[in-house]
């Protein structure tokens, strides 16, 4: 490992994509992920490669797409507005197949909302967003050095898989700072790209990146190829952080910056005699529904915890299966869960 | 003539699906001329649109990529900044161009992006058959237009060559016409001119092609040339609007 | 130090100006002078002064910050209090300026009335941030936020720091960076800061001031 160094989540988001051998990036300011940008666009010109401010989040996506189907390793970075904006091409391209890492910094929804931290976009980024039957991958880091370390793994994931990858953050994550520690070298996964377009160079029949099927069966078969790939995914990719969960009295499930406060609950309940557990799904999809199943049986009760109205709980609940009581708590708008509030929801539930 | 009827390589051997009589075609059928002739098929890539000529992915020889309603410009925009030594073109409508693609060809012509667009004006929405377009001409009569394009209700037409020379980025600005054979000869000439502008890396180039839909203007196919010339150049007159003095 | 009447602090986004400032605010105030902090960071919406308003305001400081500050919008509007603080010369005032070129261009506006007031303007440097790693690389940033706020920087702080994981190293690594720094540009290092602990255990550079400082920011896990 190399040197430490204090970075800002924004900053590392950039950084790990260059690290990952990302040279096109194409976005749209807005707040609270602008840092993005701006990194790429001192930084870029010193990598040779290009940095884009396009004139909508539906133009960069799109400009994505294109990069993309030509062969090059490409992200694009906006906040929840503008990724609205760019669910046409994300769904395109995940028909077409194409391999790109998309960051949102989730902020409070919905309409303009606001620019503080919020996780509303959970079904947005799971379960559909564009329209038709695809996947993403979702990744939710909860510290500066795992949104480092996840970056990288968008990129890889994404070519191993032709496959979109999706960060999810929050301005929280994306503003604040902590040490990083960067690999001297990145693993990169090189993937065989002989389906892009680079010009045919008279020596190959032509290569086509397209998403229409006019055929119905042909178009239900690609769409069976997608959903086996989609499984394989699963299969492979899922991710949990698993805490403290062996005899607890209840476990709770949260992801990204709310994870942290859970941990801080975590220490200040145990002082009472509460264990609480906690589950971090890393993978918002494919969701760990395993770890939930092994863990139904154990704790009194579930509990998840979002700065949102209730999205991820569904999916807690689904992977509990009945076995248990599945609770909620959350924030929106930008306001953030308080240790206090999320201990007294817990000596609720437990009492 | 005969050398009119053999197939230019760039062109596939696949039967195309356009209506007959329909301009399409010959377009595409140029645009395959001249990546012959220019000797540029290996390290072409095109894009295609969505609107009737979706699929011509399917017809062109060279690396094609189909890009969702409109945004050719932005997918053209990706691909070049990956493989700046490629030549890139995008093939679209007007409903595709001039209306939801509005904001990207216009910015794509802005930054001087070394793409070419080939933009077919016919004044209609074809693929959805007969709606009413940017292009429309004031009292056409489409299937959202029953009563005639009015101004009042509906605007007036779009002329995209005249509002894209405006801008910097975009050198190489003309409008040709499907017609007849001296027209067409004119439009080959544009559509290479065009090409050699995007290879020696002046800056965006647009050739715009006044192109028939006989099946939605529901006029034969000989009286729809004659509708081109007698009711849309007057419209949209024929011409070079920017770059003629380009030596390339 | 605490012997302005405007002190004015730039940086690299991420330098940790604002911590320093708001710690130079309160203890500027405990010397008894009449103080006021501004923040002027347009540029970064979370973690920054009016986090600590409270603190600040118990500490008997006059506190002045974006309109909209931590609020749901990121407008970045300045409000018209801070001209009063230029003319009444009563208060001593401490400017948080953004992050960068860009956000010193917030100060920029306010050049002519500071230029010929009594000020100071320190550019605050963490050596272990990117972009500001190396002796050329604070040199480019020092010119850059110059010619951004259109007021040249009088002194350098070194506020070398990885928040939870500093240490006295880091600071004596930076100071052999900024050396170079000064002895370039002519523009000596003004104050060490750091958080009380580590600052303390800190035997070099004993010829420099030194800002001691508490911990006002803090991320929301935590608070309680
Ligand atoms: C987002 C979106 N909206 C609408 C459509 C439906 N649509 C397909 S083609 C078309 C119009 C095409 O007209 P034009 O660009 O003029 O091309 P032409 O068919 O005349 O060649 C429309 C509206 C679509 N495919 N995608
Ligand atoms: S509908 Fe019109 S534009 Fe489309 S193929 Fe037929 S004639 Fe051509």
């Amino acid at each position: 490992m190399g040197e430490k160094i204090l970075m800002k989540g924004n900053e590392v988001i950039a950084e790990a994509a260059l690290r990952a051998g990302c040279r096109h990036y194409f976005g749209y300011p807005i707040t609270p992920q602008t840092e993005i940008a701006h990194y790429f666009a001192k930084k870029m010109p010193q990598y040779g490669g290009t940095f884009i401010q396009a004139e909508s989040e539906v133009a960069a996506m799109n400009m994505v797409y294109g990069a993309a189907s030509a062969g090059a390793r490409v992200m694009t970075s906006s906040s929840s507005p503008g990724i609205s904006l760019k669910q046409e091409a994300i769904s395109y391209a995940a028909c077409a197949e194409l391999p790109a890492v998309i960051v949102n910094i989730m902020r409070a929804g919905p309409g303009l909302g606001g620019i503080l931290a919020a996780q509303s976009d959970y079904f947005q980024a799971t379960k559909g967003g564009g329209h038709g039957d695809y996947r993403m991958v979702v990744l939710a880091p909860s510290s500066v050095q795992e949104l480092y370390e996840l970056v990288v793994d968008a990129f890889n994931i994404a070519d191993k898989y032709r496959t979109l990858c999706m960060i999810v953050g929050d301005g929280m994550l994306g503003q604040m700072m902590e040490a990083v520690e960067f690999r001297d070298k990145e693993d990169i996964y090189q993937a065989d790209k002989s389906w892009a377009v680079t010009g045919t160079g008279m020596e190959r029949d032509h290569n086509i990146i397209t998403s229409i099927y006019i055929d119905p069966e042909v178009l239900e078969k690609h769409n069976l190829k997608l959903q086996e790939k989609y499984r394989k995914i699963a299969e492979n990719e899922t991710r949990v952080e698993v805490f403290n969960c062996e005899g607890a009295d209840i476990i709770v499930a949260a992801y990204g910056t709310v994870a942290r406060i859970i941990k801080n609950v975590i220490k200040t309940a145990e002082k009472e005699g509460i264990k609480v557990g906690l589950i971090r799904p890393i993978t918002l999809w494919p969701f760990p529904t395993a770890e939930f199943e092994k863990y139904a049986d154990v704790p009194q009760a579930f509990l998840s915890v979002e700065m949102s109205a209730g999205q991820m709980v569904e999916d807690v609940r689904l992977a509990v299966n009945g076995k248990r009581p599945v609770y909620f708590h959350g924030r929106m708008g930008g306001m953030i869960p308080t240790q206090k509030e999320i201990l007294e929801k817990i000596r609720e539930i437990l009492k | 003539m005969a050398i009119v009827f053999q197939r230019p390589h760039a062109l596939r051997e696949t039967q195309m699906h356009y209506c007959p009589g329909c301009t399409h075609g010959i377009v595409h059928r140029l645009i395959a001329e001249v990546i012959d002739e220019l000797g540029v098929e290996g390290r072409t890539i095109g894009v295609s649109p969505v609107g009737c000529a979706y699929n011509n992915y399917l017809y062109f020889n060279c690396d094609m990529v189909q890009a969702a309603h409109g945004r050719a410009p932005a997918v053209a925009t990706g691909i070049k900044r990956v493989h700046p030594d490629n030549v890139v073109f995008t093939y679209q409508g007007d409903g595709d161009l001039a209306a939801i693609g509005t904001a990207e060809i216009i910015h794509a012509a802005n930054r001087g992006e070394k793409i070419t667009t080939i933009f077919i004006n016919n004044a209609i929405y074809g693929m959805t058959s007969g709606q009413m377009a940017p292009t429309t001409l004031v009292g056409q009569v489409t299937t959202t237009s029953p009563f005639g394009r009015k101004p009042e209700l509906h605007g007036y037409p779009l002329n995209v060559c005249e509002m894209l020379s405006t801008l910097k980025g975009a050198v190489y600005v003309e409008r040709v016409s499907m017609h007849d054979i001296k027209n067409i000869k004119n439009a080959k000439n544009a559509i290479k001119k065009a090409f050699k502008v995007q290879m020696a890396g002046l800056g965006f180039s647009i050739v715009e092609v006044l192109s028939s839909c006989p099946t939605n203007w529901g006029i034969d196919p000989v009286n729809a040339l004659k509708w081109i010339e007698e009711k849309m150049i007057p419209q949209y007159p024929l011409g070079n609007f920017k770059g003629k003095d380009l030596e390339v | 130090m605490f012997n302005k009447r405007i002190t004015i602090f730039t940086g690299h986004f991420g330098s940790g100006k604002t911590e320093v400032a708001v710690n130079y605010a309160l203890q500027a105030a405990e010397t008894g002078k009449k103080t006021a902090i501004v923040d002027l960071d347009i540029v970064n919406p979370f973690f920054r002064t009016a986090d600590v308003r409270n603190r600040l305001e118990a500490g008997g400081i006059k506190v002045i910050t974006p309109v909209y500050a931590n609020t749901n919008v990121d407008v970045p509007s300045l409000p018209a209090e801070i001209n009063s603080l230029f003319e009444d010369k009563s208060y001593s005032v401490i400017l948080d300026v953004g992050g960068d070129d860009l956000g010193a261009r917030a100060v920029s506006r306010y050049r002519d009335q500071i230029a010929c007031d009594d000020y100071i303007h320190y550019f605050v440097v963490n050596t272990r941030r990117p972009m500001t790693r190396t002796p050329d690389e604070i040199i480019r940033m020092i010119l850059e936020i110059q010619d951004g706020a259109g007021l040249k920087v009088d002194m350098l702080v070194n506020n070398a720091n990885m928040l939870g994981e500093s240490t006295p190293e880091l600071l004596a690594e930076a100071s052999e960076i900024l050396a170079v720094v000064s002895s370039r540009l002519s523009i000596p290092v003004g104050f060490i800061s750091g958080m009380e602990e580590v600052l303390s255990a800190y035997e070099g550079d004993r010829g420099i001031e030194r800002l001691y400082m508490k911990k006002n920011i803090t991320l929301p896990w935590e608070q309680m």
